[in-house]
């Protein structure tokens, strides 16, 4: 009789340790990571070598920062196309600081506050022109690549000093990412701009009513993103040491990649800072996977393909598996 | 204080759409009148009567060290042959609107021939057919306007020659063996993939050397250097890597560098030397293949002499001397390519373009 209720208790606490990982997001995508490093780890035996994670880190850097604000855009129902034009455009601005002698200090602070003055224009106009983000940064994405364009004449600058290279090398990138990370996950979590972004996703209306500045909240999140896309810039440019006007180009599908594949719904008012990264992370395994499994160029955009495909497989499976639970 | 937010950001708006199409305002009214065209006509006659042919270039951005380069080659040409550049001009950004104005004044001016690259080959189509009409031989270089009536286009990049030029690097550069990973821009471009085929080709006469890899980029500068950090890691022993699109020998040599393997590992292909320079005297990139704008420019120019001499156009493996060198005409075209010439330390900081 004991030994039947224990039992039965441990079922119970069993299922309920399993329902309860059933309910984490985040979950596929972890798992899904976890396949795809055994399947590649397990054909080649650099992958899980000290350089080669550390390799790793670097190529995610940039597509991560920038996910983490394409993420807020995408949980309150919109969507930042222009933060691949606006990199390219604040590496134009900071190309030309760099050619005048500036410190590494500065072109970072210039950067920083041109990518967020850039983004708060986005959210500005969205909110006062009452056009869909999608709208009003398919614009922008055109405008600031032009003025890129405009401003550089096309040129590239090369030969940068080592200061401009230090946000490139080793495991600063990924420090950054990480510390970006962090600080966006608290945001998310504990701070009321947080929450308030979630409820413009699910639910505009309702989050006005319920007394929420919703418009301020929207130039937050796109300035957000502007800021990230600044901070993406200088990865960038310390990545590849040379500043070039075509920089960035795609890089906001790469970022609506990463974020939809960490679990962010276009839907609005569902996703996470995590999720997000995990989401950068695939992309950053699929692209180096790739390259040490030797498998040939015209393949490779197949196989992502079909591996973003078979996440988001996963993902609706434990959907629905965690729905017919409930029921 | 809501309304002048709202002008506040029409007006921010209104500026940036300006800064962008600014521009491009609108095109100019034909100014061709029957008695430009006359005079033109008679002047047309001078170079006949003795004097030396009046050449003028128009070139889409003037400032650019290219066009520089190209317009002294022209000089050059002009000088051993007898003829004279009269003028060499473009608007000061991309505007072909004020080309179509300095073509114009060119045929007032009674230029026998007229050297253009142009900013737009489609806006530009009725100028030159207007030039042609009175009597001026026009030439194209470097960007061509192939639906105008011009009488021929000498330009750089042949796919097939430039690629066999960096396959013959590879091999000089690595000894004639070891591993090399080839780097392209995008797998869709006609070009690169036949930069690629011809890289292949001189190769397969070396078995020594293996192709390890060929990894596109879709000319995306860091996406080059993650791709190559990659390689390095797959492949320990790899020897070299060479490009067929400019971004990816300094993308390369960015990564060869930071991964610490300078002198180990060397990038070859096509680029430009402003970019690569750094790479080029450090040693990862021993050696460039490009065009020279000079020989470009030197047989454009030489080109149109010519053809005022006596109405001959360049022929495939045409010979311009030593320093214009022998042009490919590929059959049943009227576009000549330039051959491809290797930049080294010594002479990369020749040219700033």
């Amino acid at each position: 009789m004991k030994n039947e209720i224990t039992a039965n208790a441990k079922r119970q606490s069993h299922r309920g340790f399993l329902s309860a990982l059933f309910n984490i997001p985040e979950l596929t995508i972890v798992l899904f990571i976890v396949i795809v490093a055994i399947f590649i780890g397990v054909q080649s035996n650099i992958f899980f070598t000290g350089t080669n994670v550390l390799n790793i880190t670097r190529q995610i850097a940039v597509n991560g920062v920038i996910s983490i604000g394409m993420m807020l855009a995408i949980i309150a129902k919109g969507v930042d196309l222009s933060v691949g034009s606006l990199l390219a455009l604040v590496c134009a601005v900071a190309g030309s600081l760099i050619q005048v002698g500036a410190p590494a200090w500065l072109v970072l602070l210039v950067s920083l506050g041109l990518g967020a003055a850039c983004g708060f224009l986005n959210g500005a106009l969205i909110v006062k022109l009452r056009v869909a983000p999608i709208i009003v940064t398919l614009a922008t994405m055109n405008i600031f690549r032009g003025i890129a364009y405009v401003y550089s004449g096309g040129k590239w600058t090369t030969n940068l000093s080592d200061d401009f290279l230090v946000m490139g090398t080793g495991i600063v990138p990924g420090l950054i990412l990480a510390a970006t990370v962090v600080v966006f996950a608290v945001i998310m979590k504990y701070t009321r701009f947080g929450r308030y972004v979630y409820a413009i996703g699910s639910n505009e209306d309702s989050a006005r009513l319920a007394g929420i500045r919703v418009d301020h909240t929207k130039r937050m999140i796109f300035m957000c993103s502007g800021l990230l896309s600044g901070l993406a810039a200088m990865i960038f440019i310390g990545r590849t040491g040379a500043i070039q006007p075509s920089a960035g180009a795609g890089y906001e599908m790469d970022a609506i990649g990463a974020a939809v594949l960490g679990g962010v719904s276009f839907l609005g008012g569902k996703g996470s800072v995590v999720g997000t990264l995990l989401g950068a992370v695939l992309m950053g395994l699929l692209m180096n996977g790739m390259t040490l499994l030797k498998i040939s160029a015209n393949y490779q955009g197949l196989i992502t393909g079909v591996v973003i495909i078979l996440a988001l497989l996963l993902d609706t499976a434990r959907t629905l598996y965690k729905e017919r639970k409930r029921q | 204080m809501k309304k002048v937010k709202v002008f506040a950001i029409l007006a921010l708006v209104a500026v940036m759409v300006f800064a962008m199409f600014g521009c491009s305002s609108e095109a100019p009214a034909e100014s061709s009148t029957p008695a430009e065209s006359s005079q033109t006509a008679e002047e047309t006659q001078t170079g006949s009567d003795g004097e030396p042919w009046k050449i003028g270039i128009v070139v889409k951005q003037m400032g650019a060290p290219y066009f520089d380069y190209a317009a002294e080659g022209s000089k050059k040409a002009a000088e051993e042959m007898g003829a004279e550049i009269i003028s060499y001009t473009g608007p000061s950004s991309e505007d072909v609107n004020q080309e179509i104005t300095f073509i114009e004044d060119l045929i007032t001016q009674g230029a026998d021939a007229i050297l253009v690259s142009t900013a737009d080959s489609t806006a530009i189509i009725p100028t030159i057919n207007k030039a042609i009409e009175a009597g001026v031989a026009v030439f194209t270089f470097d960007i061509d306007a192939p639906d105008s009536d011009r009488l021929f286009c000498i330009t750089a990049g042949d796919a097939v020659e430039s690629g066999t030029a960096i396959g013959e690097s590879i091999v000089e550069q690595t000894g004639g063996e070891g591993q090399v990973a080839l780097l392209t821009g995008g797998l869709g471009s006609d070009t690169l993939n036949q930069r690629l085929d011809a890289i292949e080709a001189v190769l397969a006469d070396y078995p020594d050397i293996e192709i390890v890899a060929t990894e596109a980029c879709d000319d995306d500068f860091e996406k080059c250097v993650s791709q190559v950090e990659n390689l390095i890691q797959t492949y320990p022993d790899i020897k070299a890597f060479a490009g067929v699109s400019t971004v990816n020998p300094p993308a390369a040599a960015m990564a060869i560098e930071s991964a610490g393997k300078t002198g180990e590992i060397i990038s070859l292909g096509i680029g430009l030397p402003s970019q690569c320079s750094e790479y080029v005297d450090s040693g990862t990139i021993p050696e460039l293949i490009l065009w020279d704008p000079g020989v470009m420019g030197y047989d454009a120019a030489a080109a149109a002499i010519n053809y005022l001499n006596d109405g001959s156009l360049p022929q495939d493996g045409q010979n311009f001397g030593e320093y214009g060198g022998e042009i490919i005409v590929p059959e049943g075209t009227t576009v000549g390519y330039i051959p491809s010439i290797i930049f080294t330390k010594d002479n990369i900081h020749d040219y700033e373009f």
